[in-house]
């Protein structure tokens, strides 16, 4: 038995891994939400602007890192939808703006008219560089839309020639460039407030940014898109997801409490295994 | 000067002259001593056992590119690869190394192929063990996960900035039972790297790696130089929050300017 | 001169960009922008030259037909680099067949590449989270008071759960991060240095 634990087919972990995220997804249990600071701060600096309001929410993710913040970037859309902002969409990761377009068809902008209250500006290529370009010269880096409209032309861009004449700037970011490049080059600069709906993993670093106010707010992963739907009375992928990350954790502890367990047993009976040498 | 820089310029000046103080005491030959890295001095224990084994050595030098924040780590995983490039040529072992940012791909082939000139193997320099795998993050990592698993490399060498994909290329990489040596100053991935490899060189060890391997004494003296530095900003670290606490504000306005 | 000349101009353009990020300087910025402009069409180039890296590998697989189904994956990533450059280069990335193969094949091949994370996640605690001695222990207490905080259930078990959790977050975590961070900054920085004074050279592909 100890021999079998101690070698346990990763296969079998993959399959109770598996598992914990299906069955609560099928079947949710309905355990409570709660909402952070940080995401009701960004959710009143939001409710606060008056319709209208240019926002520039910014896809720095790819299809992957998307997965885990799709929920909170189509609650922030549904929030400014409701209260009539105009969404300005741009990317600095190639697959940005694919993101984006599905992004906007899943909110409740897809009953808003493309052009008037929101755009999709495209991809713009460099990195941190295209960021500082933008930050320069924001309908030069953007002569054209995604759609191959010409910017200026557009309804939705009235009144907009740079970055500054946006009130927030939200990047639904999981990786570079990313919260740091746009506090670099945008955020401390020239002062337009940011906010972030972030991938787990990067949560710890976004705290110094919290705190220094250069982040006005913070969506964490899905358990931030959950609080935030909470708060915007509109229940969707995150709250959905929650049940099924609780227990997903659940697994990944009692995996963790077995492996101790084996290996505690394996060294009081002089059985050294479990781990790779 | 940019409003908000003028510190950061004057901080950046002091750091620089410390580690040209560090290269100059080198290059007069006072002695450095610098602490054993385990990760680095695993190195050529992880090539010998490929070669023990038959099998080759995985090496890459990260997901960064070399125009970003990234780029310092992109480089210093490029020296490293270096110095593995010189044992896989001398062990005769096939080292395959695996690319995502275009831009570096011709920075890599340069670096390998002159490595087996150098070793006088240049024979044994295979140009297509060098590739180009994708662009795309996740695409990269799997067709990394495929080379593990169809040519079972012995040692596997994750150095350089990585992302999400970093936890599951050293898990596949002990999948296939190498021997694996990691090196990131993404501080998000570094506790992935420590669980699932077995070695892992933190942040700046990285850097510290290639001039370490290099034994060039100017370049083990920037070491030193980079550790005065350290101490500088720590000691400012330290007046701050004393002068902070006392109800001074010239820190804060210092760091505002 | 075929290393001086290279490290020349490292030095000379990096020099110019750090100066142009501190000094209000029109001529400098310019430069620099231009400088970074180029950076970027380089990097579209060196996609170029990569891809012919790529397409080499993989016409020699499927040219020897070898290795089980290896010649049949090759010839499907072929298909898919061409048959996307080509909807991309006359259709453009807006266009619906382009947006269809990048929302069925490409976002769900991604996700699920990224999703396997937590596959991993599980397999690497049960293999490395080990208590083995004082330090480790207190790792493994304070990851699963940070897990148990995150999500719902562990604020059902215990409304301190997040509030501890954050505190290990945000407190002893942040802590030794910011510390980890500054010596990865001044690292960067040394090793940035090395670089543009020359000194580091492998890349260029001298000996280590």
């Amino acid at each position: 038995m100890l021999a079998k634990l101690q070698s346990l087919d990763r296969r079998i972990i993959y399959l109770v891994v598996f598992l914990s995220l299906a069955v609560p997804l099928l079947r949710p249990i309905g355990l409570p939400v709660s909402i952070a600071e940080e995401t009701r701060a960004l959710h009143d600096f939001i409710d606060a602007l008056p319709p209208g309001t240019p926002v520039v929410v910014s896809f720095d993710t790819s299809p992957g890192g998307y997965g885990e913040l799709a929920s909170g970037a189509i609650a922030i859309l549904n929030h400014m939808a409701s209260k009539d902002l105009r969404a300005i969409g741009m990317g600095f990761f190639d697959t940005g703006p694919s993101l984006l377009e599905s992004a906007f068809a899943a909110s409740l902008y897809a009953e808003k008219e493309y052009g008037v209250d929101y755009v999709n500006l495209g991809y713009l290529a460099g990195g941190e560089n295209a960021i500082a370009s933008m930050a320069k010269d924001l309908l030069g880096s953007f002569p054209k839309d995604f759609r191959g409209n010409d910017t200026k032309s557009l309804k939705v861009m009235e009144g907009i020639t740079s970055i500054t004449d946006v009130a927030l700037v939200v990047t639904v970011a999981s990786g570079t460039p990313g919260i740091p490049e746009w506090i670099r080059q945008v955020g401390d600069p020239l002062k337009v407030p940011l906010a972030t709906v972030v991938v787990a993993v990067n949560v710890p670093n976004m705290t110094p940014y919290l705190q220094s106010g250069q982040l006005c707010g913070l969506i964490p992963s899905m358990k931030g898109a959950a609080g935030y739907e909470a708060l915007i009375s509109m229940k969707g992928l995150g709250t959905a997801g929650m049940d099924a990350q609780s227990m997903s954790h659940l697994a990944i502890l009692f995996f963790v409490v077995l492996g101790n367990v084996v290996h505690y047993i394996g060294k009081k009976t002089g059985k050294a295994g479990g781990d790779k040498e | 000067m940019v409003q908000g820089r003028v510190f950061s310029f004057w901080l950046l000046v002091v750091l620089i002259g410390s580690m040209l103080y560090g290269m100059w005491r080198a290059r007069k030959g006072i002695a450095i001593k610098i602490r054993r890295i385990a990760g680095l001095n695993a190195i050529e224990e992880a090539v010998g056992r490929a070669t023990e084994m038959g099998r080759p050595v995985h090496y890459t030098p990260g997901l960064g590119g070399i125009s970003a924040a990234e780029a310092t780590q992109t480089f210093a995983a490029l020296a490293i690869m270096g110095h593995v490039a010189h044992l896989s040529a001398r062990m005769d072992v096939p080292l395959i190394v695996t690319i995502r940012q275009p831009e570096v791909l011709p920075l890599a082939e340069e670096s390998v192929r002159q490595a087996y000139l150098e070793e006088g193997k240049v024979d044994a320099y295979v140009p297509t063990n060098i590739r180009f795998l994708s662009n795309q993050q996740f695409a990269y990592a799997a067709a990394v996960f495929g080379i593990m698993a169809r040519e079972k490399p012995a040692a596997n060498f994750l150095m350089g900035a990585f992302w999400a994909e970093a936890l599951m290329l050293a898990e596949v990489g002990s999948e296939v039972g190498a021997l694996q040596i990691a090196g990131t100053a993404q501080l998000s991935q570094v506790p992935f790297f420590i669980a699932a490899s077995d070695y892992c060189l933190i942040g700046e060890e990285l850097f510290a790696g290639a001039a370490y391997l290099s034994g060039d004494p100017t370049q083990m003296g920037s070491i030193f130089g980079q550790d005065l530095g350290k101490a500088i900003v720590a000691l400012l670290m330290l007046a701050g929050v004393i002068a902070t606490n006392m109800g001074s504000s010239f820190f804060s306005t210092l760091l505002g300017k | 001169m075929r290393r001086e000349l290279p490290i020349a101009i490292t030095f000379v353009l990096g020099v110019l960009i750090i100066l142009a990020f501190f000094f209000d300087s029109p001529t400098l910025t310019n430069a620099s922008q231009s400088l970074q402009n180029w950076a970027v069409i380089i990097a579209a180039f060196a996609l170029g030259i990569a891809s012919v890296n790529l397409i080499q590998v993989h016409a020699k697989k499927i040219a020897r037909g070898q290795d089980r189904l290896d010649w049949l994956y090759s010839g499907a990533l072929l298909l898919g680099l061409f048959g996307m450059t080509v909807i991309g280069l006359f259709k453009g990335p807006a266009d619906q067949m382009y947006q269809f193969w990048f929302n069925a094949l490409f976002t769900p091949g991604q996700a699920t590449v990224y999703a396997m994370t937590g596959f991993y996640i599980a397999s690497a605690a049960f293999r490395a989270f080990r208590i083995r001695n004082l330090e480790a222990g207190i790792l493994l207490v304070s990851a699963a008071l940070v897990m148990l905080g995150n999500v719902s259930v562990g604020e059902a078990l215990w409304s301190k759960f997040p509030v501890i959790g954050s505190w290990l977050v945000n407190v002893p975590n942040l802590a030794a991060q910011r510390g980890m961070m500054i010596g990865a900054g001044i690292g960067g920085i040394a090793g940035g240095l090395r670089v543009l004074l020359g000194i580091e050279k492998s890349y260029l592909g001298s000996g280590s």
